[in-house]
């Protein structure tokens, strides 16, 4: 149960050691760098462009990688581990090979570019000709002759109808097309002395004027060719696609690059918070207190001539934090992070929270069946699908939270909805000792977390406070809940009555000087005694959350009773239902149960005590995303 | 022959099923449609926001479940209906109110604070356990709600 230290290092190194010292850096994983001030904390230009040239070739294999994605190989699954990696391949020098595939994969990318716009105008080629099929000459001889004139064009169906019969027997050709909806395509030749009437009767029809797109041989031909081209660039697309397939076998290669580039990125980012001058570096930066004496030992060994400074924070500045704890806590820790991590001069509540985190979960899941299943399978699933450190600590806390699952799932007497045995706690029939248990569980809790806040004072060596801020509250609520029984009730008055005086006289202690003004902020702290009551009423959702999961269950195992009584087929469904459903209000519980027991942490826990406001230790690190790390 | 109590008793547990229910539908409803807004700009946060969408369905278990408790005790489960006064009827209408009606309230604003929580983590995605505190807050009302309607449901002896 701690907050580790933290020290505060300088080195003071050559500009051409800064390189392997930061590579040194990453390899051990437990220095968080700070950036440099003042007039040197410049970005030495050599560095700039690097990081500049870095982030380009980052997005390029990024963007590759995900073009690639469908591509690949190996199919991705939840429940596969990531493939390892070397700390040698993350901190590979030469990616050119990976460059290489990326700009392979721009030019398949351009090419299917051009052949995609190729053969967009095949298509619109053909979308143009489709009303001029039957056309049975090339577009190029419709012209006027010497007594004729030439119309094409479109005009509504029934007009067009009545326009062939009236010109029926008069030097005029009309020859209909296609039909698009009510609108018909058509050609006209007609003697030049009668084209200015024809077109007056077009016009008055509705006529609108449309060529055959120009080119060689007949419209039918011509869409021939346009097909016979589109079929052909499809052709060189599919060959393009199948090398781009090809290039999917090179995604882990790119994976790895992308994680080297990435590891090349943090490093130069390093060197640019480091200040500098012409030859030499100073690079400061945080190191847990136990890691730092050897670490600096180990910089003087490696880089002759470096100077090592180690010293504790001073007043003002503000160390990151890092949590840790022993290994059966430290799963705890996401809880504790997922909130706020606490200041670094606060206490580290994982270990206290620990017990009644689980305690909780268990109450609220309440179905032994259930806890097993967890207990069990959990930890198989974290062999089988390799977690990252955040994901593993999530499934230990359920698998942890199994355990208490079947403790009180034993005591409720409740395994997969059924209850063979003898009960301790029966909620659905006789609730009022449940519920007395987890107004109990909840006093204890909050009570925890005064006496933690007392701890805080002390260790501050502020007695007062803790006399004044948790000792008063202590006496006054314990007070309040002798009064319940008759044999302390004179006790628990009196008690009440000295700790609401402490409350009253100096809770404003720090407000005013002046004595009335202080009462009233006293007054007004005591209300916060209906604070308290809300308080231990939240702990009411212990019960019923695990009044939900057993009837729920006990509802399942009802259906699935009148299933099983209906022959052969009744029982094969029943037994899918009992699986389905059995999971389904685990799982849902499970999820209900993890939220509410941090709830209970966080807001009335957390509430009594908890100085939050410490930033997260990042370390200069490797940090891939799609590998894991070989030790 | 069925009595007006035993009508009343399925009322009590149709109304708890059916209001709480409708609340989780719009709750959950709200949440999904952010969920969705929020995934596309953010695909990666996807899985943090599945957490969110569901806080607000519980509300519908517990009207779902009050409903439950109702047939078990009126034996309508059992297939078995025991006899329901008039009065027992209209105190199990009267035992639901709470489960169904602040079910209904809280899963919709929990669906509201779901959703702004989403937009909370698309923007920081280290957000999330805040988001999901802040969305439980309106929970308890619900539990507490559960609670009553419990407590009054299996006061009434049949």
């Amino acid at each position: 149960m701690a907050i580790l230290d933290m020290q505060r290092m300088d080195v003071l190194l050559m500009k051409r050691d800064q390189s392997a010292l930061v590579k040194l850096l990453q390899q051990t994983g437990c220095v968080q760098l700070l950036p440099a001030q003042g007039t040197e904390a410049q970005v030495e230009e050599g560095i700039a462009q690097e990081l500049a040239q870095v982030g380009e070739q980052l997005s390029r294999i990024r963007w590759a990688i995900g073009r690639l994605s469908r591509f690949d190989p190996v199919k991705q699954s939840m429940f596969k581990p990531l493939p390892q990696a070397s700390r040698a391949q993350l901190e590979a020098e030469d990616l050119s090979a990976a460059m290489d595939t990326v700009s392979r994969l721009e030019q398949l990318e351009q090419q299917l570019g051009e052949l995609r716009g190729e053969q967009t105008r095949f298509d619109q080629t053909g979308e143009q000709l489709r009303p001029w099929l039957q056309l049975g000459l090339p577009s190029g001889n419709l012209r006027a002759t010497q007594f004729t004139r030439v119309f094409t064009g479109q005009a509504p169906t029934r007009g067009l109808n009545q326009l062939v019969e009236k010109w029926q027997g008069r030097p005029a050709i009309i020859s209909l097309l296609g039909t698009e909806r009510d609108t018909t395509y058509f050609y006209a030749v007609v003697h030049l002395s009668q084209a200015d009437e024809f077109l007056d009767n077009l016009r008055a029809i509705g006529y609108q004027h449309a060529a055959p797109p120009p080119g060689e041989g007949t419209p039918q031909e011509q869409l021939e060719q346009a097909q016979r081209g589109s079929a052909n660039v499809q052709q060189r697309m599919d060959r393009l696609l199948a090398d781009m397939a090809q290039l999917g076998h090179q995604l882990h290669e790119l994976r790895l690059a992308y994680e080297a580039l990435n590891a090349r990125q943090a490093r130069l980012e390093a060197k640019a918070q480091m200040a500098h001058t012409g030859s030499v570096a100073l690079m400061s930066g945080w190191v847990p207190k136990h890691t730092a004496s050897a670490l600096a030992d180990e910089i003087g060994k490696r880089f002759p001539g470096t100077q090592v400074a180690l010293r504790d924070p001073v007043e003002g500045e503000e160390p990151p934090v890092l949590l840790h704890n022993p290994a059966l806590v430290r799963p705890y820790e996401a809880v504790v992070s997922g909130f706020a991590l606490p200041a670094p001069d606060a206490l580290d509540p994982t270990a206290v929270m620990m017990p009644f985190f689980a305690c909780f979960f268990g109450m609220m899941v309440s179905d032994a069946g259930y806890g097993l299943m967890m207990a069990l399978l959990v930890p198989l699933m974290i062999k089988i699908m390799q977690p990252s450190a955040a994901g593993r600590k999530i499934f230990w806390i359920i698998a942890s939270g199994g355990l208490a699952t079947v403790l009180w799932g034993a005591l409720y007497n409740t395994w997969f909805g059924f209850g063979p045995w003898p009960t301790v706690f029966d909620p659905v029939n006789d609730s009022l000792p449940v519920m007395a248990v987890c107004i109990g569980l909840g006093a204890l809790h909050l009570f925890t977390g005064l006496t933690l806040g007392a701890v805080q004072n002390i260790r501050r060596g502020d007695y007062l406070s803790a006399v004044f801020d948790q000792l008063s509250w202590a006496m006054l609520v314990i007070g309040l809940g002798l009064l319940a029984l008759p044999q302390t009730a004179e006790f628990g008055k009196w008690l009440a009555i000295a700790g609401a005086a402490i409350v009253l006289v100096t809770a404003g202690r720090d407000k005013s000087n002046n004595p009335i003004k202080r009462l009233v902020s006293g007054l007004g702290a005591l209300y916060g005694v209906t604070g308290w009551i809300s308080d231990l009423l939240s702990y009411m959702r212990l019960f019923g959350m695990g009044l939900a999961t057993g009837v729920i269950g006990m509802v399942i195992n009802q259906l699935v009773g009148m299933l099983m009584g209906s022959g052969f087929i009744g029982m094969a469904i029943g037994a899918v239902v009992f699986v389905g459903a059995h999971l389904f209000n685990a799982a849902i519980n499970i999820l209900g149960a993890y939220v509410h027991a941090c709830r209970l942490q966080y807001i009335e826990f957390f509430g009594k005590f908890y100085e939050e406001g410490g930033k997260p230790f990042k370390p200069l690190r490797l940090m891939p995303r799609y590998v894991r790390i070989q030790e | 022959m069925l009595s007006i109590g035993q009508i009343l008793a399925f009322t009590a547990a149709a109304l708890a099923t059916f209001i709480a229910g409708a609340g989780s539908a719009k709750g959950v409803g709200i949440a999904g449609q952010t969920s969705a807004g929020v995934s596309t700009e953010n695909p990666e946060v996807n899985s943090k926001l599945m957490v969110l969408q569901i806080l607000p369905g519980t509300q519908g278990i517990y009207g779902f479940l009050i409903g439950v408790i109702i047939l078990v005790n009126t034996g309508a489960l059992g297939g078995d209906l025991k006899a329901v006064d008039l009065f027992q009827g209209l105190m199990l209408v009267a035992a639901v109110i709470p489960v169904a009606m602040v079910g209904f309230l809280s899963a919709s604003h929990q669906g509201k604070v779901a959703a702004a929580g989403m937009l909370m983590v698309g923007q920081h995605p280290d957000m999330s356990g805040k988001a999901i505190t802040m969305t439980v807050m309106v929970e308890t009302y619900a539990v507490l709600a559960l609670l009553a309607s419990f407590l009054m449901v299996n006061a009434v002896k049949l």
